[in-house]
């Protein structure tokens, strides 16, 4: 198979973006594969796999969520992996390495190294609000993602590292994650609640007071405590994290980083692919690459079956049939779904500058057809990675 | 009471065992679908019935032809017997909603506008949750409505959802907060009010996820569990493997497609047909199967086909609720 020039090719990093159970997982491995084919040294960063693809990468179980290690903690579970495969043993310099987010551990190793002192550290390491940021706000498992993307990204072992994004709500949330995190410890409210404990006669807002009384009154004073203990002890920290959300915000908007949307051919995902492109057009990151999962498979004779006169009764018929209605009907929804990319990246182009080159991309498209039995090993993996 | 259809006594039987059935299951199950689908039924079968959106853009008023769902409800289908409305809850509406119902509606805007909500939710682990149930909840207890339908969130996020009450409790909340959970927590651990209707795909993942939420929400949330609801089946064809026996090695472009479709659609069923054991040996809870419908598209016909497969079901269901009742 003649292969153009691919994402893999293009990108010294990928984001993986698409909705719940379209494949992303498996996808952003093959993808991987695919890159240390190439001949590139490829880290592929995976959130939470399935059991059976956990053990095709050799990677270790994830944590549970609300379990977290002692002050300090090892962080075994974001420590990539180099596996074996066909990409190592056929002359190619190919290399896959495989590490699995640990948003909790990534999130401690970032207050130890902003912390002043080892008592700032423990401090806040040991407040009871830090300990559920990782489940309570949201964006942070995205931005724990991020972060650990540009530490993999300016490690010297790797040159493409692809991104698995956290199963959230909206597969953009990543993306907007560093802002959010930056907003969020440098909130003004905190600033007033802190006043009085810095003993400031500086003037608060009244609605700002107002809206401290609001949350003393819902909530009540016993986790209000905690909230001024976890920013009295974050105090003089904000700085060097919003400087870090800067630059781990300057890595995805940079041409290096291409987003990669991964979609299955229902309605539903197109329904949050369409969402997801465009919210990513907006801010002038456009879909470098669509892909399309589990695809019906074309068994060939589609004219065929599809021309065929309906009341005919032949079992081997009505089923082959009903698998060319289907991928029609999908090949219909996945081009209305491509033209509107197309188009919005095409409407970029005028207010192409900061960007670069980027604005300019054409959209690839790549189609992957459902297997009858779902991908189990590497060898699948590689299979797949056939595509890209 | 106006005539109803004799099979559909018993459906309705089991779509009145609560008031409020919780859709939850991971992405990509065909939840919304489900949701839906038990919304006509349940319409149908003649009962007051109202949908409820929780996640944004998600795709619940798509086969009523509605692309976003307002806060407040709207018809989705002609009112006959039985009525079908739908809405939408976000968190921000809802805290809104909850200040001004206390006096303090001039604040609440500004909270949710400011992002100071997201300091309360950091400082109250789920209250953005808590304020989404206590909605719920409110609806439950002033509307008139026969039986309110939930799509919930993917399925890890819906037990950090129904856990919202309890968890807050614990973490030691005070106040209205305190209040509202305690609320939440009655409502959600009452059996006659509330049950989860866990959807799946007979696949391994997501057969692997059911079965962890399904002892995640019994253990930790103590909810009651409905059916479960295996979606995406694949159906036969009566004579498929005959005709593929009767091809033998015949190797002409058109026996070629038709062996490979035949070999794919009896390697799917059998597939399919392991995890569903799986999931009947791990986790034993009546079960509803929902056919793999072959378009792409959500629309009002493939939810109509579906109603027509879940009501025999939902009455079989109804049947043996009855049976149980002492009489």
């Amino acid at each position: 198979m003649s292969k153009n020039e691919s994402v893999i090719d293009r990108a010294d990093v990928i984001v993986c973006l698409g909705a719940g159970g379209v494949g992303k997982t498996t996808t952003s491995a093959s993808l991987a594969i695919a890159g240390a084919m190439a001949g590139r040294r490829a880290v592929v960063l995976t959130v939470d796999p399935a059991r059976r693809l956990a053990d095709a990468l050799g990677i270790a179980e994830p944590t549970s969520d609300g379990e977290r290690r002692g002050l300090g903690g090892t962080d075994w579970g974001n420590e990539p992996r180099l596996i074996d495969g066909p990409w190592d043993n056929d002359g190619q310099d190919g290399e896959l390495w495989a590490a699995m987010l640990d948003p909790a551990a990534t999130f401690d190793a970032l207050i130890t190294e902003h912390a002043a002192t080892p008592s700032q550290a423990e401090a806040v390491l040991g407040n009871r609000l830090y300990q559920n940021l990782t489940s309570t706000l949201s964006g942070t498992n995205e931005y724990m993602a991020a972060e650990r993307l540009r530490a993999l990204h300016l490690d010297d072992r790797f040159d493409l590292v692809i991104v698995d994004t956290p199963p959230s709500q909206h597969a953009i949330d990543l993306l907007d994650s560093p802002g959010r995190l930056s907003r969020f410890v440098d909130h003004r409210l905190y600033r007033s609640i802190l006043a009085p404990k810095r003993g400031l006669m500086r003037a608060v807002n009244a609605a700002t007071q107002l809206a401290v009384r609001m949350i003393n009154r819902l909530i009540g004073t016993a986790l209000l405590d905690d909230v001024i203990d976890f920013f009295a002890a974050f105090e003089g920290m904000d700085e060097g994290f919003r400087n870090r959300a800067a630059e781990v915000d300057e890595l995805l908007a940079s041409s290096q980083t291409r987003y990669v949307l991964i979609s299955a051919a229902r309605e539903t995902a197109i329904a949050e692919s369409t969402w997801t492109a465009t919210r990513l057009a907006e801010r002038d990151r456009p879909v470098d690459t669509l892909i399309v999962n589990r695809l019906t498979p074309d068994f060939g004779a589609s004219d065929l079956a599809l021309s065929e006169d309906p009341t005919d009764d032949d079992p081997l018929d009505a089923n082959l049939r009903q698998f060319a209605t289907l991928r029609a009907s999908e090949r219909a929804l996945i081009d209305t779904l491509a033209q509107r990319i197309a188009g919005q990246t095409s409407a970029g182009q005028t207010n192409a500058g900061q960007t670069g080159d980027r604005s300019t991309i054409d959209l690839t498209i790549v189609e992957i057809e459902e297997r009858a039995e779902p991908v189990a090993d590497l060898d699948g993996l590689v299979d797949i990675s056939d595509a890209f | 009471m106006p005539a109803i259809p004799s099979g559909l006594v018993s459906a309705v039987d089991f779509l009145r065992s609560s008031r409020i059935l919780i859709v939850a299951g991971k992405g990509g199950v065909g939840k919304t679908t489900v949701g839906a689908t038990l919304g006509v039924a349940s319409a149908r079968s003649g009962l007051d019935t109202l949908l409820i959106e929780l996640e944004g853009h998600s795709t619940l008023g798509r086969p009523f032809g509605i692309d976003d769902l307002p806060y407040e409800d709207v018809d989705l289908i002609e009112p006959g017997e039985g009525r079908l409305r739908g809405r939408r809850i976000t968190p921000d509406e809802a805290l809104v909603d909850y200040l001004s119902g206390h006096g303090l509606d001039r604040i609440g805007g500004r909270l949710a506008q400011t992002g100071t909500i997201d300091v309360v939710a950091t400082a109250a682990p789920g209250i953005r949750d808590l304020l989404t149930l206590g909605k719920i909840r409110q609806i439950e207890a002033t509307e008139d409505v026969d039986l309110i339908i939930v799509d919930a969130p993917a399925a890890g996020h819906a037990v950090t959802f129904l856990r919202s009450a309890a968890g807050l409790s614990e973490a030691g909340a005070d106040g209205p907060v305190k209040e509202q959970a305690d609320l939440v927590s009655q409502m959600l651990s009452d059996d006659a009010r509330c049950q989860v209707v866990l959807v799946s795909l007979a696949e391994e993942t997501p057969i692997t996820e059911v079965i962890e939420t399904a002892y995640s929400l019994e253990d930790d949330v103590g909810i009651a569990l409905g059916p479960i609801v295996i979606n995406g089946l694949m159906p036969s064809i009566d004579g498929l493997e005959a005709g593929l026996d009767a091809l033998r090695s015949s190797r002409s472009k058109l026996n070629n497609a038709r062996r490979a479709a035949a070999n794919y659609r009896l390697t799917r069923r059998s597939s399919q047909a392991a995890e569903v054991e799986r999931l009947d040996v791990e986790l034993p809870l009546p079960r509803i199967d929902l056919p793999m419908i072959f378009r792409a598209g959500l629309d009002e016909a493939s939810i109509d086909e579906l109603t027509d497969v879940l009501l025999p079901q939902l009455e079989a269901l109804g049947r043996a609720t009855n049976d149980k009742t002492p009489s």
